[in-house]
């Protein structure tokens, strides 16, 4: 299963960290190296506008906020210690052309909020799944959840000591507020509200190096088990893949989908037990940088310090199921389950990559409606997309 | 009295009309028209009135006066009187300036005497001087530097009054010019008053100003720099030995300073005060100073500024407590004391050669050694067995050369307090101490070179340099010692086995020794070197003895006069026996080279010698090159190759022969070459040569031909007052072109074309000139090959040479050639010769060279290729460009800058050419520029960039030779510091990515370039720039 | 005098460096080889060589010259000590037999990996020394390399954390935009020949 590409746009002149596909509009926004961030169309692949100014030092990450009306969010965070908060009205039309904007409306990215706290590099930035809550982790070992009361009044509402290293990625379970972290101390942890208190509900071992990336198990993908409820992949610079499973019940609305009443019950006890159920086969001989999880075909591709992409595909019917064996037996099964299905040698040339993305297909020569691409960015400052034959 | 009044007047307005007014009024004095006491009285009016600036100038007019008088004129009465009316001014403090002018003026009295002087300071003393404005203290400071100059007893004999109330007077002074004199009064004071009682008070108005952290306005009318006021004040601090007890704890203080240039200034003050000071004061201090000097040597690197003054400051020390010392010093010394110390604590560091203190400890012991016979004595001694002992216990070889390089300095040490042979300065009373140890160290350098394995290179390269230094001490070594050195030298030096470094190393110790013992030299080495030559070229090749390497090495040892005066007899011999035994020309070419190559590298020979080496040199090899051509035999001589030799071999000799001689060489080669009579230039068969070589016939043979080299030489070495031995110059310069347009080969052809250049620029007359130019002009006319072009060519920059304006004619008709459809690219690259260096026809072989001629050839092609090139065909721009590159090229680049901003154009097309010459060249002009006034190439910025990138990184079939791509890389490498940052700032990101490629060159050396450029764009705009 | 880590380290003497073996180009040329006939040199000519270029003997592209362990040695061994004015070569800092180059013309990237060592095992500028050395191979290295430098194992008391730093590209990579760090690794790169 060949990658083909579709259009290399050389959006900066220094290394891009990280990309964000819009979660509606056919939209990129990338965060770089050379302090600033980029907006590029996915209907032509041309870039929209710069954002810039806002951070001293490189911007390490961006995020789109869901669920906006009218106008794009995007919560930038830098090694300069702050996150920001930039806004941009959208009128729909805009969404439909893939917002091909005029020269002036530039200066329509409004540097909104600046979020500081942090006592130094911040590496991660994320969205809960409904928006309201935004989560940042730091150099500093600490992971903060900030919550929007309204608009561009942000709050601390809770910050997490729990690493004792550098926290390298935060993410939000897609239904759930539930909040993973993933750091240098090889470790990965989740974490819930317990009462107006956050607690770290799960320490999650088995890494044997930095843990680069965590994502979650969208909840649309064809293998998605509701019984089972989303999971969790990881990938480290141990350069191993591994998927992650919530076995038992958790304290808290556990596997009752979306909009489940916190549990009242006083010191109702939050300790979820999550175990892993896979390690994906081993495609990568130096760290692995990012993984992303297609909520279209489920497949998951991940990229590195090799320069390679790698994509892995579960096979439904050897897949365990929620609950049936456990342990290292179903891990292993779990393992069996997954078949790389396409590997690509120097999808930057000779450079690193450090992020990919699954995301919708716009451009005109999509294939329906559900076809998708992968959008890779690397040292060479491309943004490279790709197309799964 | 109208002068005092048109006095006052012009004071301010106009000081020059104020001073004649004074100088007339004086010499009305002198002339006893008017008397000076008139004048006083005179001015009493304003020196009571209520305007403090009428006394004053009232006061000015008396000083001014008193300025203009001559020692003379003044009698014993007046001076008193004037000395107490002005003294008495003192104490009406207007004006103060102007009567300290006037007071000054009369210390140069004949009459002014100590009785004076006394009340004049007295009256001082009671000034309240820091409340005046600089030029006033001036004033007075001067004043008191009259007296201390003329009355020192006067003041001597005031006592404390003086010395104290100086005090008072002088505090606080900050002025940089006043500074100046008062140093200089405050030395005299500390050295000559009796200032027991005041020390403390003296160490506080002088060592106040320490350190000296003054910066001179840019401005600064009187130029006084703070390295001035630094010595002079060094020179009070350093005057009296009573500032010991104070001076020395407060410098050790400041030397904590984090300021490089106050640490210095306090090392430098303790060498100063170490010197002067003396060995009863400076033994108390020398411990404590030990104690603190010591880590500047030791945590440095041993090799920056600090560190050398720090040994030096230890140095003085032990220079000062070696006074009056002339053997070894006794335990209970001061000197031995100190050294103690320094050899205890050096000694425990040494015991680890390798580590990083070892290297300052050894260079500590060897610097201190050199204060005296007696300190260099106690320090040998003390550390050297215990030295021996630690390198006999080394075990590793890395070990034992650390060591050893500690030792090489001890004689180095020796050297400098014993003298090398070739001192004439008497040798110390002590005797060398090293001689004690003599036999053990030659022992242990000799096995070090030549019992260690010859894997051990920095080992043996140590041992050899010591053995070097060890043969170099004065009356060390006995001769046969030195010649055992010469033995194991010359092994080494003739053993291809050894690397080249060793080799080398070898040679140049044989060669310092040359200097001093030569005959060991010439006894030892030559037979040794010249058994190594073969006889034959087929010798050399059969039996594997390269002869090159052996000449060479003979060359570098022959440079004294009685040495090669050896090696041009030996060498002479063997190239008899190399003919004889009948060799082809690289083998006699070689040895003659190698004569040539030492007569190039000595310094000026006496007239005898030139001579002596022309009668040994020239007829016999000469006749030995014709004289086969004519009579059968080997003609090797006659070989191009070998005939370029020669015929530089005649130049350089016949070059420093005098007027008269040359007159008689001139006047043989002509007989030879051209009038066919016998010649003394020919030693034997001159009869038979005469009669049938003819080497200047249309059909004289290949080699008859190619010997016309020695008539150029000849002609190129001569003084071009010696005239030609021809009936007609012109005709014979029209054969010479009439036969350089059909030459036998390239040698020849060169030959005859610097031998038109030579007759043109050195011997043609006014008259003769009109002969040239239809010469030329025939040649222009008809010009169809390339012989022609060369010919024209080389007449152009003869008469350019010489300024000719015919010569710029010619020139413009050769840029015009530049579009001539066969000879266009030809004449492009000619333009090299036009102002290029050619190795006879120069000032220094007696050619008339105009100043200024390259600026003319500039100034006149530049222009007209210009603008040829704006409607010049594709095929003609390269033409012009390469012309274009090939003047630029030697012409000095102060030149090109003016007309830059119209060149530059033209020089970015030419980076884009073919030709890898005309690119390099181009680039390096570019390269130049930048470099000396990068702002003419401010406006071009971009694009210069982009083309040296391109330059720099495109390479393979189409691409650039490496060389282009170095040269072009080190160009961008001169851009940032050379321009503004901004400027360069928004090419930084690009020049970096695009310059990785440059990084993956094929070529290491190319990298390397890359490299080296790449940092200094990256470190543009950097925190640490 | 701020007190140094290492006051008196053993040095290396600078002839026991490793060099590379002189080859013909760099050689010196002997007076007597190099003395060529005037007229060998006819500017008229097309393929006369110029002065300027003419030091350069190794003109041909063909012999191409691979990145070796040697060049990375040349390229860090001049670099200087954060604490010394001596340099990391003569301190044994870093050292011939612990650089590895894998440059493989099949594979689309190399890999160097060079092990240094500090003067003391407990030296606090360890970090230092090693982002030093990383700057300046990537500064100096094509793109193409992926640059591997660790502390040698067991010569620092501390060196699993400081290889983990050193191996952590995003940590590096933040460390270059500290300006103070920045101005010790300039610093450590001014002595570079």
């Amino acid at each position: 299963m060949p990658l083909q590409k579709l259009a290399s746009v050389s959006a900066h002149t220094d290394r891009i960290w990280q990309c964000a596909p819009h979660p509606t509009l056919p939209l990129l926004a990338t965060a770089s190296g050379d302090k600033s961030s980029r907006i590029i169309s996915l209907l032509t692949y041309n870039t929209l506008s710069t954002i810039d100014g806002g951070h001293k030092r490189s911007i390490r990450s961006v995020a789109w906020k869901p669920n906006t009306r009218g106008e794009s969010v995007l919560a930038s965070g830098s090694f300069d210690a702050t996150a920001g908060i930039w806004r941009r009205y959208e009128d729909d039309s805009g969404a439909a052309t893939g917002g091909e904007y005029n020269d002036e409306e530039d200066e329509e990215w409004r540097f909104a909020v600046v979020l500081d706290g942090h006592e130094s590099e911040i590496k991660s930035v994320a969205w809960s799944a409904g928006g309201s809550f935004l989560a940042t982790c730091s150099r500093d070992k600490s992971v903060w959840v900030w919550e929007e009361l309204d608009d561009d009044n942000f709050e601390t509402v809770a910050v997490m000591q729990e690493h004792t290293q550098d926290v390298k990625c935060v993410t939000w379970h897609p239904e759930e507020i539930l909040l993973a972290s993933a750091s240098y101390d090889d470790t990965i942890r989740l974490y819930r509200e317990d009462l107006d208190d956050w607690v770290c509900c799960t320490l999650l071992e088995g890494h044997e190096s930095t843990v680069w990336c965590i994502t979650f198990e969208p909840l649309t993908t064809p293998n998605y088990d509701a019984k089972r409820g989303a999971r969790l992949a990881s990938c480290s610079d141990d350069k191993t893949v591994r998927i992650w499973t919530r076995v038992g019940q958790s304290g808290v609305g556990a596997g009752q989908g979306a909009g489940a009443p916190p549990s009242i019950l006083r010191g109702a006890p939050v300790e979820e037990n999550w175990t892993c159920s896979a390690i994906l086969p081993k495609a990568h001989d130096r760290s692995i940088y990012s993984i992303s999880w297609s909520p279209r075909t489920g497949r998951i591709a991940s990229c590195g310090g090799d320069g390679k992409i790698v994509i892995y595909e579960e096979d439904k019917t050897s897949a365990p199921g929620a609950m049936e064996v456990d342990g290292d037996a179903k891990a292993e099964q779990g393992s069996k389950a997954w078949k790389i299905v396409a590997e690509l040698k120097g999808a930057h040339g000779v450079y690193e990559i450090n992020n990919v993305a699954w995301s919708k297909r716009y451009d005109k020569d999509k294939r329906g409606e559900d076809d998708e691409i992968i959008v890779s960015v690397g040292d060479d400052g491309n943004v490279n997309i790709w197309a799964v034959e | 009295m109208k002068e005092a009044a048109l006095y006052m007047h012009h004071a301010e307005k106009d000081p020059l009309e104020a001073k004649k007014i004074a100088h007339d009024t004086a010499k009305r004095i002198e002339s006893r028209e008017l008397k000076l006491l008139e004048l006083v009285q005179s001015l009493g009016e304003y020196l009571t009135d209520d305007d403090t600036t009428v006394r004053a100038k009232a006061i000015g007019y008396l000083s001014a006066v008193l300025g203009e008088l001559g020692p003379k004129s003044l009698s014993r009465q007046q001076v008193p009187v004037i000395t107490q009316f002005l003294s008495d001014r003192l104490e009406d403090e207007t004006g103060l300036k102007e009567v300290a002018t006037g007071l000054t003026s009369l210390t140069k009295m004949n009459f002014f005497g100590n009785a004076e002087a006394t009340r004049i300071m007295a009256a001082l003393l009671g000034v309240d001087l820091p409340k005046h404005p600089p030029t006033t203290r001036f004033a007075v400071l001067t004043l008191i530097d009259a007296l201390m100059s003329g009355n020192r007893d006067a003041l001597k004999a005031m006592g404390d009054k003086f010395v104290t109330g100086l005090a008072d007077l002088v505090g606080g002074e900050k002025d940089p010019r006043n500074l100046m004199i008062l140093f200089s009064v405050m030395k005299v004071i500390l050295v000559e008053f009796d200032i027991v009682r005041h020390t403390e008070l003296m160490f506080d108005i002088v060592y106040c100003y320490f350190p000296i952290t003054f910066r001179p306005p840019p401005d600064d009318p009187y130029g006084i720099t703070a390295q001035d006021l630094k010595n002079r004040l060094r020179e009070c601090i350093a005057s009296t030995h009573y500032f010991a007890g104070q001076v020395f704890p407060s410098l050790i203080e400041k030397l904590d300073s984090t300021s490089q240039n106050v640490k210095m200034d306090v090392l430098q003050t303790m060498a100063a005060c170490a010197l002067s000071y003396g060995p009863t004061t400076m033994s108390a201090q020398s411990s404590q100073l030990w104690d603190a000097v010591k880590f500047e040597v030791l945590n440095s690197a041993g090799e920056d500024d600090l560190a050398n003054e720090a040994l030096q400051t230890l140095k003085a020390i032990a220079t000062c407590l070696s006074k009056g010392l002339t053997t070894v010093p006794p335990a209970n010394t001061p000197l031995a004391r100190y050294l103690k110390a320094i050899v205890k604590e050096c000694l425990e560091l040494l015991k680890e050669p390798q580590q990083k203190q070892a290297k300052p400890a050894g260079q500590i012991l060897a610097t201190v050694a050199t204060a005296s016979a007696p300190a260099c004595a106690f320090i040998i001694q003390s550390t050297l067995p215990a030295l021996l002992l630690i390198y006999s216990d080394a075990g590793i070889i890395a070990k034992q050369r650390a060591l050893m390089q500690c030792l090489n300095r001890f004689f180095e040490s020796a050297i400098a307090v014993y003298g090398s042979w070739t001192d004439v300065s008497a040798a110390p009373g002590i005797e060398n101490p090293l001689e004690e140890h003599r036999e053990k160290l030659f022992g242990i350098y000799s096995q070090a070179l030549m019992g260690s394995n010859k894997e051990e290179t920095s080992f043996r390269l140590t041992a050899m340099r010591g053995l070097g230094k060890l043969c170099d001490i004065r009356r060390f070594l006995a001769d046969n010692e030195i010649g055992m050195v010469v033995q194991y030298l010359d092994e080494i030096a003739l053993d291809r086995e050894e690397k080249d470094e060793v080799r080398d190393e070898a040679l140049q110790n044989l060669r310092k020794i040359s200097k001093f013992k030569s005959s060991l030299i010439m006894q030892i080495t030559f037979p040794a070197f010249m058994a190594q030559l073969p006889d034959s070229e087929q010798e050399s090749k059969e039996e594997n003895k390269p002869y090159l390497g052996t000449l060479e090495a003979l060359a570098k040892l022959s440079l004294e006069r009685p040495v090669f005066e050896v090696l041009l007899t030996r060498l002479l011999n063997k190239l008899e026996v190399v003919l004889s035994a009948g060799s082809g020309p690289e083998y006699p070419r070689a040895i003659l080279a190698t004569i040539l190559h030492v007569l190039q590298q000595r310094s000026q020979s006496t007239l005898e010698d030139t001579k002596a080496y022309y009668n040994r040199l020239i007829p016999p090899l000469l006749t030995k090159t014709v004289v086969p051509l004519v009579a059968g035999g080997s003609a090797v001589l006659a070989d191009d190759s070998v005939l370029d030799v020669t015929g530089r071999l005649v130049r350089i000799i016949t070059h420093e022969l005098d007027a008269e001689n040359q007159e008689m060489v001139m006047r043989s080669v002509f007989e030879l070459f051209v009038n066919h009579s016998p010649s003394n230039i020919i030693t034997e068969n001159a009869g038979i040569v005469a009669s049938t070589f003819r080497p200047l016939d249309k059909d004289a043979s290949k080699e008859a031909a190619g010997s016309t080299v020695i008539l150029t030489s000849i002609l190129a070495a001569s003084r071009r007052e010696i005239s030609l031995p021809v009936e007609r110059v012109p005709s014979f310069l029209a054969h010479i072109i009439e036969l350089a347009q059909t030459p036998k080969s390239a040698a020849h052809r060169l030959s005859l074309l610097r031998l038109i250049a030579l007759v043109i620029n050195k011997w043609t007359t006014t008259a003769d000139s009109v002969a040239v130019k239809e010469q030329s002009q025939a040649l222009l006319s008809s010009i169809s090959n390339m012989e022609q072009l060369r010919i024209l060519f080389w007449i152009a920059t003869a008469l350019l040479l010489r300024g000719d304006k015919y010569g710029s004619e010619v020139m413009l008709h050769l840029v015009e050639l530049l579009s001539h459809a066969e000879l266009g690219a030809t004449a492009a690259r000619g333009f090299a010769v036009l102002l290029g260096h050619d190795e006879f026809l120069n000032a220094e072989n007696f050619a008339v060279v105009r100043l200024l001629y390259k600026q003319r050839v500039f100034s006149q092609c530049v222009p007209q290729i210009i603008d040829m090139f704006k409607k010049a065909d594709s095929q003609t721009k390269p033409n012009l460009l390469t012309a274009l590159s090939n003047i630029l090229r030697s012409v000095p680049s102060t030149i090109i800058t003016a007309s830059l901003p119209s060149l530059l154009p033209l020089l970015l097309q030419s980076i884009e050419l073919h030709d890898a010459d005309v690119k390099a060249a181009t680039i390096s002009t570019l390269e130049i520029t930048i470099l000396e006034n990068a702002d003419v190439v401010k406006e071009h910025v971009a694009g210069v960039i982009t083309r040296l990138l391109k330059a720099a990184c495109d390479r393979g079939e189409e691409g650039n030779t490496p060389a282009v791509r170095k040269s072009a890389l080190r160009c961008l490498r001169a851009f940032p510091g050379k321009l503004r940052g901004e400027l360069l700032l928004p090419y930084k990101r690009t020049v970096l990515k695009q310059l990785q490629l440059a990084l993956d060159d094929p070529k290491r050396t190319v990298r390397k370039e890359a490299v080296d450029t790449r940092v200094k764009w990256w470190a543009l705009g950097e925190p640490d720039e | 005098m701020e007190n140094l880590q290492n006051a008196n380290p053993t040095i290396l003497n600078l002839s026991d460096l490793p060099t590379r073996k002189p080859t013909a180009s760099t050689k010196p040329k002997s007076a007597l080889t190099s003395l060529a006939p005037s007229y060998a040199n006819d500017p008229f000519a097309p393929s006369s060589v110029p002065e300027l270029v003419s030091d350069d003997s190794e003109d041909d592209d063909s012999v191409v010259e691979s990145i070796d362990a040697q060049e990375i040695y040349d390229l860090v061994s001049t670099m200087c000590d954060p604490e010394h004015p001596i340099t990391l070569g003569e301190l044994a800092v870093v050292n011939l037999d612990h650089i590895t180059v894998q440059d493989d013309p099949e594979e689309l990237t190399g890999l160097i990996t060079l092990e240094f060592t500090p003067t003391i095992t407990h030296c606090h500028l360890a970090t230092v020394i090693g982002l030093g050395l990383v700057v300046r191979l990537q500064q100096a290295l094509p793109p193409r390399f992926r640059i591997d430098v660790r502390c040698r194992e067991g010569t620092h008391t501390t060196d699993r954390q400081l290889n983990k730093q050193l191996a952590d590209k995003e940590r590096v990579m933040s460390a270059l935009e500290n300006e103070t760090l920045m101005g010790l690794v300039g610093k450590m790169i001014e002595t570079c020949k």
